[in-house]
């Protein structure tokens, strides 16, 4: 008789492998959705577990995510970085900085997760993508602490958006399609070579230079040939400029990085969904 | 995989492979991204790499309903990575598992706990995992609570709480959730007398409408309540039947083992000699002041060694020694005559008995192996074993093989260390 009235679960060596784009990120959605609760503890854990013991406590969950923007700040008040494209030099480099932080955490976040909870998988059930959903949570709160300085350097500086700047979240969407899905697979193979975590901490230590996040690039010859291909550049540049101009500038390279953050977003995901089980307990 | 009426775990020719070689499980690791981004299966496991090892090599079996399958076997035998093999925590490389319904799995105590959060949030959050709404949990609840024994502490931390404790919850949210298949390690061996009973009697309460695989240290547990037991030695099959025939061969095992580690303790102590042309009626052993015969001590008591024997000729050069060994094999000491100041000699056929006097021995708990050894110079001319030694503990933490006599000062910069 086929015991197929309720539920059957099977576990082979290429369990996973045989399910779709479509049906892996379905499951991981799933998952995320099983665990919410447990995300939410997670996030709240980490969060005090990131001030616990110190004598001023969650006053520097507020304050460390602003010294970067705090440093450039001061930069441009000491003229060394002068106002770029009708923006003041601080409001452009705050806000340049803030989109950077958040798409370089997002590439960095699931490497670090995938490397520190990766054996802890094994034991308790609560798989990494619910690890990695809460340590975005963390990012995301950082971002939204750097984002009420940026106002506050907008306000002061008087360089106010667009109206267009609405659409910043969906003109930013892509790029965090695109720099988590680098990130899952960048995850993944950080277990394989554990060098990669460090060659990527050196490659977004330099990226911020070249990215058009502190200065803009039209000027500086195969540097801005070069952005054209830089997701980084192309998509900070077009958040840019929907908010301060009220238009995608490049809006062809736009397109074709979210083209790009699609179908990487969906290949990443089915990947760390069938490696997800194959890393587990691998330091 | 086709199961029959009322199979709820069928496992066929399950295997798991490990490495001692991180660098070779990466190796593999990198086989299989690659091929998956290619969109290919996994490549067969044809060779073994090196350091590469089978946990777990062609295990099958199936369980119904109703019944309760016992793992036995020695540490490293495969039986936790069984289990998480079957709770799917970890993927089989070779052979499949195959589950009819809602498996739960008690492996490690802390798993899925959320160790800052109340032992109340805990139970809802245990039910998240196992897929239960916060409603349908607040149904079971009271009964959950109730089971565990825990009380008012429920409000508390579950860091606060013991391991007892923790079994306790743990057992009581899975039981709750009235799995079809549920599979228990070691853990109903922590935790109080009653309380294991009583976790004992509700599984036997749920044993028509479930499976259990039950791995265990306890023959008496796996007697009293498995229908069928699985021995597993060295990641394979050893025997699968009757729990009573399953121990018998347990037990046989432990025995060769016991024998093999026997032999172990006689290789670290060879040669052992006899020149009973020279020296005859030896006898020598550990005892206490008292002159009795002892195999165990306390790290620092006395110790003493009691020889005696008859040479037939005055040797030239006596020489007494005592060389320790641990149980592994490794040279920690050795107390010899040659420090004496005073020569040792003895009179010809006639029986003369030493005395040696370890105070305060310093030995860190475990067991030591020792020769007893007559030489004339350079010449053996007897070299046998003394009972083996069990030093024991008398505190909780310890390092190496011996602790040393030894204190801290503290001091701050306005002080100075006398």
């Amino acid at each position: 008789m086929l015991n197929d009235e309720k539920q059957h679960r099977i576990l082979r060596p290429d369990s996973r492998m045989t399910e779709g784009s479509i049906e892996a990120m379905r499951n991981l959605i799933g998952e995320i959705w099983t665990f919410r609760s447990h995300i939410k503890i997670v996030f709240k854990e980490q969060f005090r577990a990131s001030y616990s013991g110190t004598g001023l406590g969650i006053f520097w969950s507020y304050v460390l995510p602003l010294v970067p923007l705090t440093v450039y700040w001061a930069l441009s008040k000491l003229r060394v970085f002068p106002n770029f494209e009708g923006v003041d030099g601080a409001t452009f480099l705050t806000f340049g900085v803030t989109l950077w932080f958040l798409l370089a955490g997002c590439v960095q976040m699931p490497i670090q997760v995938v490397q520190s909870r990766n054996k802890e998988a094994m034991k308790t059930a609560f798989p990494l993508s619910a690890s990695i959903v809460s340590g975005f949570a963390q990012l995301l709160f950082d971002t939204l602490v750097r984002c009420v300085l940026v106002s506050v350097v907008v306000a002061t500086t008087q360089s106010w958006p667009t109206w267009q700047g609405l659409m910043l979240p969906v003109a930013l969407f892509p790029a965090l399609l695109l720099f988590i899905g680098v990130g899952l697979l960048l995850g993944i193979l950080n277990v394989i070579y554990n060098d990669v975590s460090r060659v990527v901490t050196i490659l977004l230590q330099y990226g911020i230079f070249v990215s058009g996040v502190i200065f803009p690039l039209y000027d500086t010859g195969l540097l801005s040939t070069l952005n054209l291909f830089n997701p980084f550049a192309v998509f900070i540049d077009a958040c840019r400029a929907i908010v301060f101009h009220g238009a995608i500038e490049n809006f062809s390279a736009y397109l074709a990085m979210t083209g790009l953050a699609l179908i990487m977003f969906i290949l990443a995901c089915r990947a760390f969904f069938i490696m997800e089980y194959r890393i587990r307990g691998i330091t | 995989m086709l199961m029959q009426a009322d199979t709820l775990l069928e496992v066929k020719r399950l295997s798991k492979l490990y490495s001692r070689a991180p660098g070779t499980t990466r190796q593999r690791l990198a086989v299989t991204f690659g091929r998956m981004l290619l969109g290919w299966t996994p490549k067969p496991l044809n060779d073994l790499h090196k350091g590469e090892f089978w946990s777990l090599k062609d295990v099958s079996f199936s369980l119904k309903r109703g019944e309760a399958l016992g793992v036995i076997g020695f540490n490293g035998a495969g039986k936790t990575t069984l289990l998480r093999l079957l709770a799917g925590q970890l993927l089989p490389d070779e052979g499949e598992v195959c589950i009819l319904g809602k498996a739960a799995a008690m492996i490690d105590l802390t798993a899925g706990f959320q160790m800052t959060t109340s032992g109340e949030r805990n139970i809802f959050l245990r039910g998240a995992m196992l897929g239960r709404s916060n409603e349908e949990m607040a149904v079971t609840y009271d009964e959950i609570v109730d089971f565990a024994e825990i009380g008012d502490a429920i409000e508390a931390p579950v860091s606060t709480y013991s391991s007892g404790m923790l079994m306790r919850l743990a057992f009581s949210i899975m039981v709750a959730m009235k799995p079809d298949v549920l599979f228990i390690d070691e853990i109903l061996s922590v935790g109080d007398f009653r309380f294991r009973q009583k976790c004992l009697s509700r599984i036997r309460e749920m044993r028509d409408q479930a499976a259990f695989v039950l791995v265990s240290h306890s023959m008496s547990n796996i007697k009293l309540f498995c229908d069928r037991a699985i021995v597993l030695h060295e990641g394979r099959l050893a025997f699968e039947g009757e729990p009573k025939e399953a121990i018998r061969i347990y037990e046989e095992m432990k025995f060769t083992q016991a024998v093999t580690q026997e032999a172990k303790r006689a290789e670290i102590l060879k040669p052992q000699f006899h020149n009973e042309k020279v020296v005859e009626q030896v006898e020598h052993y550990w005892c206490n002041a008292g002159g009795q015969p002892i195999s165990e001590i306390r790290s620092g008591e006395t110790l003493y060694l009691k020889a005696s024997f008859k040479t037939s000729h005055r040797p030239r050069n006596l020489i007494l020694g005592v060389p320790v060994w641990t149980e592994e094999g490794g040279y920690v000491t050795g107390f010899s005559t040659e420090n004496q100041e005073e020569g040792m000699t003895v009179t010809p056929e006639e029986r003369t008995t030493f005395l040696l006097k370890i105070p305060n021995i310093i030995f860190n708990p475990g067991v030591y192996l020792s020769n007893f050894v007559i030489t004339d110079g350079p010449e053996f001319l007897y070299r046998g074993s003394n009972t083996t030694l069990t030093v024991l503990s008398v505190r909780d933490r310890f390092w190496g093989v011996v602790m040393l006599p030894h204190s801290w000062r503290i001091s701050t910069e306005s002080e100075e260390l006398s």
